[in-house]
């Protein structure tokens, strides 16, 4: 794969000084691993914004719908009109159909970084030994790069969700629906 | 502790102890790899492995480089259905990852010399297609918890049924299943929904949409009174559970009796997960539409629920598959894929508007019934019987 083989060696410039900066390789490792998910959240959350903001439109009306015939549906349950009911209901999980799938492309909007992320360490780290550098104390238990890595990445995410910054494409989509 | 402080801590805690269990002792996914590789016949003919060939996908040697400007261009695609019509997104995923990429072929080429080969890269193709399609969960979960519209007896059958589903058919498939078998399969689901979007576009099927709008729209104007009602009535709101039993759980919802069957959502819970497990697509857009239709109760309260179950169940499938049982996933295709989702997601929008939604069904329809019939004879019969034969 000669883009990624181009990709990973840019990656490699950027991240590697973080890796070595440390003296001993673990809190090097650990390091450069934060580092990498600060950057994938960081990334995951602009293009979240340019989806959010692109779609908005789209989006707002799929959650108003969804939303409004579901209240729809309760408001006809407590006035006893069963076939109001049904229709409702029927109308409401066709939106809610449409509301599923555009997720997915939020999601992917949010996580692809984590993915392109997950290569560069699977390229760097998938045959090391992580048993003697990143173990379980007192147990013969390790952690892969994976673990590490999803783990660094949702104290990121936490660390930004509590964030201005981290909130405002969220923010900006709420004051929209 | 705030609502939303406290929803975060659900979170973490429910990530880390699953992650935490990608703690195991167990062989290295390049491991299970290497070892299918060693007992994989070397030679540069088709069906061998030359050990000093290029490698290409999943590090092996020989093994093809996945175009990636054809799999960015799939993805677009395949954000553009989602953004429009949705359902038929996952099934266009799963076509790229065995036919456009050329990663079905290559895997079936070890269908006689090296089984095991073809059989883990079946499962790489599987769990290549889960993550694809369950991360609107990730999502979907985050956004409807913090509405707290949550029936917690639902949410524990749904959980049993989606969680057996989601172990068992990794632990009894993972390392069994021949491409040609999975493409096979593969193809009658895809057959299966392409019968549901057909029906969509009959007359009979539109007809009952135009009369639910219809019913709907007389209820909304001759009973607008109540909208006044409900914002000054703020007593028995939420879900109340009144009685529960082995057989019946029954609870209000705005002073509303509801009742289901505990046992209905923990069998449709097994299924669903197992189908979205075994093929990697088909299951969370499921459970709503089942849970509406066969037990009958409000979408305003199962969506919630729903998208939870999705997320448990996605994340036990995909550990089932990688942590215990060493399937190894390329992760930047479907870095490279996400993003082209990405991509496609903000131009089906500006798009739909051109193409009535009709016609992107019908369009669907013919692409299922070739897919269909393409993948079940490729799979069930050795080839295909449309073409490219």
């Amino acid at each position: 794969m000669i883009i990624f083989d181009y990709y990973y060696a840019v990656m490699d410039s950027f991240l590697m000084p973080f890796f070595r900066f440390p003296d001993s390789s673990l809190p090097g490792y650990y390091l450069g691993t934060f580092v990498l998910s600060i950057a994938c959240v960081i990334a995951g959350k602009c293009s979240l914004f340019l989806a959010l903001q692109f779609n908005k439109n789209k989006i707002t009306f799929d959650n108003k719908e969804m939303g409004h015939y579901q209240e729809l549906s309760i408001k006809a349950l407590k006035a006893g009109d069963k076939n109001a009911y049904r229709a409702c209901n029927s109308i409401a999980n066709d939106a809610y159909g449409k509301n599923f799938f555009s997720h997915i492309a939020l999601a992917a909007s949010s996580l692809w970084p984590v993915f392109i992320s997950l290569g560069w360490m699977q390229h760097h780290f998938d045959r090391v030994d992580f048993s003697q550098i990143v173990s379980v104390p007192w147990s013969e238990y390790i952690f892969g790069y994976f673990t590490t890595f999803i783990l660094c990445y949702l104290v990121a995410r936490i660390i930004f969700s509590k964030t201005k910054i981290g909130l405002a494409p969220l923010t900006a989509w709420g004051r929209n629906r | 502790m705030r609502k939303s402080n406290k929803i975060n801590a659900v979170l973490v805690v429910l990530f880390v102890l699953l992650l935490s269990l990608t703690v195991w002792a167990v062989p290295s996914f390049a491991e299970k790899l290497a070892d299918a590789i060693a007992k994989t016949p070397q030679g540069a003919e088709k069906g061998m492995i030359s050990p000093g060939a290029k490698p290409g996908f999943l590090g092996i040697p020989g093994a093809p480089e996945v175009n990636l400007l054809w799999a960015f261009l799939w993805a677009i695609w395949v954000g553009w259905i989602f953004s429009t019509v949705g359902a038929f997104g996952g099934i266009m995923a799963g076509v790229g990852h065995i036919t456009i990429f050329g990663l079905g072929d290559y895997a079936k080429s070890f269908k006689n010399s090296g089984p095991e080969l073809n059989k883990l890269l079946t499962d790489s193709i599987r769990v290549s297609n889960q993550w694809m399609v369950s991360l609107s969960a990730f999502i979907s979960s985050i956004n409807y918890y913090k509405m707290g519209r949550l029936v917690l007896p639902l949410g524990i059958a749904l959980a049993a049924g989606s969680v057996t589903g989601s172990i068992i058919v990794p632990i009894i498939t993972a390392g069994k299943i021949k491409l040609s078998s999975y493409i096979g399969y593969f193809g009658l689901c895809v057959f299966v929904i392409g019968g549901f979007l057909f029906y969509e576009t009959t007359s009979r099927g539109q007809s009952k949409k135009k009369s639910a709008k219809a019913a709907a729209k007389a209820f909304e104007e001759a009973h607008i009174q109540l909208k006044n009602d409900a914002a000054t009535d703020k007593s028995h709101h939420g879900v109340k559970i009144t009685s529960w039993s082995i057989s019946k759980v029954v609870f209000t919802f705005y002073k509303v009796e509801f009742s289901f069957n505990p046992l209905i959502p923990v069998i449709g819970g097994f299924f669903i997960a197992a189908l979205a497990s075994f093929l990697g697509i088909g299951g969370g857009f499921l459970f709503v539409p089942f849970l509406t239709s066969i037990a009958g109760l409000p979408m305003f309260l199962v969506a919630g629920t729903s998208a939870l179950t999705v997320l448990v169940g996605m994340v036990v499938s995909i550990f089932s598959y990688m942590a215990i049982k060493g399937v190894v996933v390329y992760w930047p295709l479907i870095g490279m894929e996400l993003f082209g989702i990405f991509i496609g997601s903000m131009i089906g929008p500006r798009t739909s508007k051109y193409i009535p939604d009709i016609w992107l069904k019908r369009l669907f329809v013919v692409l299922a019934i070739y897919v269909g019939i393409r993948y079940t004879s490729k799979g069930f019969l050795g080839h295909s019987i449309v073409p490219p034969f």
